[in-house]
């Protein structure tokens, strides 16, 4: 099938000044030579720890950024010779609430960047109402955006990214710092673009958001593509393990050792979560194996103990450190 | 697009500028200021016209309206983050930079209207000029060239964040390098190539033929010349910085930082 995205060895670099009298110049590598497709309707993740080169790659894609090296296409066509034939057909939402005009209305922020898209003032008296009932905003469309909170704004941006009614439409971190109701209504909106024929591609940190969203997902780390696949498979990555859970004040030391000390236990890791630190052990998935850890966390006085299987997090964690 | 994307950001700009609300005292009191600078500096030279004082205050406004309009609110619409929207629609930036200038060149000459008004109403100067109707085309040449110049200054602010600096000078250095207020000949001789590249220069110029002399003359003539050269000049160059600053604005990164 044909791919509406595609880019080959695509690669970014940024010069970074050091020192303010005796500049040192440095290079950084954001993009390091990426090779992927995506195709038409897909809803495509894009996710990676912080500084991985996901913005980055958005903005190449999205005729923003020159790639230092490589080539990006976006329906056929070269990110940097004809950039401007893909600007008509796609748009960009670049997370949290930046962006807006404060001052004007949610129409009037509509209306203006329906104008930059050429869009026909007969089809913009149709579709600024429809997008506006689309992202919710519908009661909220004359009232001035530095009265929207922060969740309405995102919203607007969803609206303001189908103004020229794209065909790909790129979205980088679009749920950022929403509560989770506003993160989930967000999520419903973009699950039914997928359906109207669209292609997303999208970038996130929220693990559960890209497993309930994604049709497939590529893994970036410094630059690099660790994986593509869907999220099945990225989970089957893990399938073979059982995860167990348990809260402690101070977890012994001499525990984590004996539990790492056994063949069956694959990782053991801690981490602090307010008063508390957390265990967690990935074990082969066998009812004994099982049965025997849970005991001895009991005898450690371990409390909110619990089993399950693993996520999509447990995946990324796993080849992130791989 | 073209013509369109012009028209939109024009009403764009002018929405925005309805939407501050501080709308009208910028209207007001900012010419008020102008005017009464003006008078009050020349109040007790024997030798100036009080019309052409008036009228350079009014110039004053104007100019710096339209280098906020077109310069300045490039570092504005970075720091709210709409710059890098404009920049990724079809649009050219170049002709959505063009409309804003149109806009605040409008509110610029509102501007010089305003301190006339004043200067009547308030300080009882008796407005006279020798040539209206010439005045008022040498204004609006005025108008077109102050636009094409803000167009031309605005690539600065596109390419680099720490133009954000110069924008003040700018407005500023224009009253004293174009000899808006004082004669060009009380400039030190390597200042004045820079007055004469600059319409503003010309602009004060032809005013003070149209409302002072009685004849129009040679001076006059050459200064319509030269803000036509001038402007058209500042045109060609900015279309050209503009099809430049497309592209290295994508290598440098330098949109999205500030
Ligand atoms: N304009 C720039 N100038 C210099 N370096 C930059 C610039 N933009 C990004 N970088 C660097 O490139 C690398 C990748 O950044 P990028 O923003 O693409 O990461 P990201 O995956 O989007 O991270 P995050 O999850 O934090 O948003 C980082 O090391 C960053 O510091
Ligand atoms: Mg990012």
């Amino acid at each position: 099938m044909e791919y509406v995205i595609e880019t080959k060895d695509l690669a970014r670099e940024f010069d970074s000044a050091e020192g303010v009298l005796l500049k040192k110049k440095r290079k950084i590598i954001a993009v390091d030579h990426v090779t992927f497709g995506v195709r038409k309707g897909e809803l495509f993740g894009l996710l990676g720890p912080n500084g991985a080169g996901k913005t980055t790659t958005i903005k190449m894609l999205t005729t923003l950024l020159v790639p230092t090296e490589g080539d990006a296409y976006v329906h056929g066509w070269h990110v940097v010779k004809e950039a401007q034939k893909i600007r008509n057909h796609i748009n960009v939402i670049f997370g949290g609430e930046r962006g807006l005009y404060l001052r004007l209305s949610g129409k009037d922020n509509l209306r203006y960047f329906s104008d930059l898209y050429g869009v026909p003032a007969t089809t913009q008296k149709e579709r600024i109402p429809e997008l506006l009932q689309l992202v919710g905003l519908a009661e909220h469309g004359e009232r001035k955006v530095e009265t929207y909170s922060r969740g309405m704004k995102q919203r607007l941006h969803i609206a303001r990214g189908l103004i020229n009614d794209p065909s790909i439409i790129f979205m980088d971190e679009p749920t950022i710092g929403l509560d989770p109701e506003g993160a989930r209504s967000l999520r419903a909106i973009i699950q039914g673009l997928t359906s109207k024929d669209k292609t997303i591609f999208l970038t996130t940190h929220y693990m559960f958001e890209a497993d309930e969203l994604c049709t497939r997902i590529a893994l970036l780390k410094e630059g690099k593509i660790l994986k593509i696949d869907t999220p099945k498979s990225f989970k089957n990555e893990v399938s073979h393990v059982t995860i167990i859970e348990a809260e402690g004040h101070h977890i012994p030391r001499e525990l984590i050792d004996a539990l790492e000390a056994r063949q069956t236990v694959r990782m053991v890791t801690t981490s602090q979560q307010d008063m508390n630190q957390v265990l967690q052990i990935q074990t082969e998935p066998s009812t004994d194996v099982v049965m025997d850890i849970l005991q001895s966390l009991h005898t450690a006085r371990l409390s909110n103990i619990h089993i399950r299987e693993p996520s999509l997090e447990d995946a990324y964690i796993k080849i992130m450190q791989g | 697009m073209g013509m369109r994307t012009i028209f939109s950001a024009s009403r764009q700009a002018f929405y925005e500028f309805l939407a501050r609300p501080v709308w009208i005292f910028e209207m007001t009191v900012s010419p008020f200021v102008f005017a009464t600078v003006a008078l009050i500096m020349f109040r007790d030279s024997p030798s100036t016209n009080s019309t052409y004082i008036v009228m350079a205050g009014g110039i004053m406004g104007m100019w710096g309206s339209t280098l906020l309009g077109a310069g300045y609110s490039v570092v504005i619409e970075r720091y709210f983050g709409t710059l890098q929207y404009l920049f990724a629609s079809p649009s050219s930036l170049e002709e959505i930079i063009a409309g804003k200038a149109l806009t605040s060149a409008v509110m610029g000459l509102w501007n010089l209207v305003f301190v006339f008004l004043i200067a009547i109403i308030l300080f009882g100067v008796d407005i006279e000029i020798a040539h209206p109707l010439t005045f008022l085309l040498a204004l609006g040449l005025c108008l077109f060239s102050f636009s094409a110049l803000g167009i031309l200054l605005s690539t600065l602010f596109v390419l680099s964040r720490s133009a954000a600096a110069l924008g003040n000078i700018l407005e500023f250095a224009a009253f004293v390098v174009c000899g808006i207020m004082y004669p060009i000949s009380f400039l030190p001789v390597w200042i004045r190539p820079l007055s004469y590249i600059l319409t503003p220069t010309w602009g004060a110029q032809v005013l003070r033929w149209a409302v002072i002399e009685p004849q129009l003359g040679e001076g006059f003539w050459i200064g319509v010349a030269m803000i036509g050269i001038l402007s058209c000049s500042y045109i060609v160059i900015g279309h050209y910085l503009y099809s430049r600053i497309d592209y290295q604005v994508r290598v440098t990164a330098s949109l999205w930082r500030f």
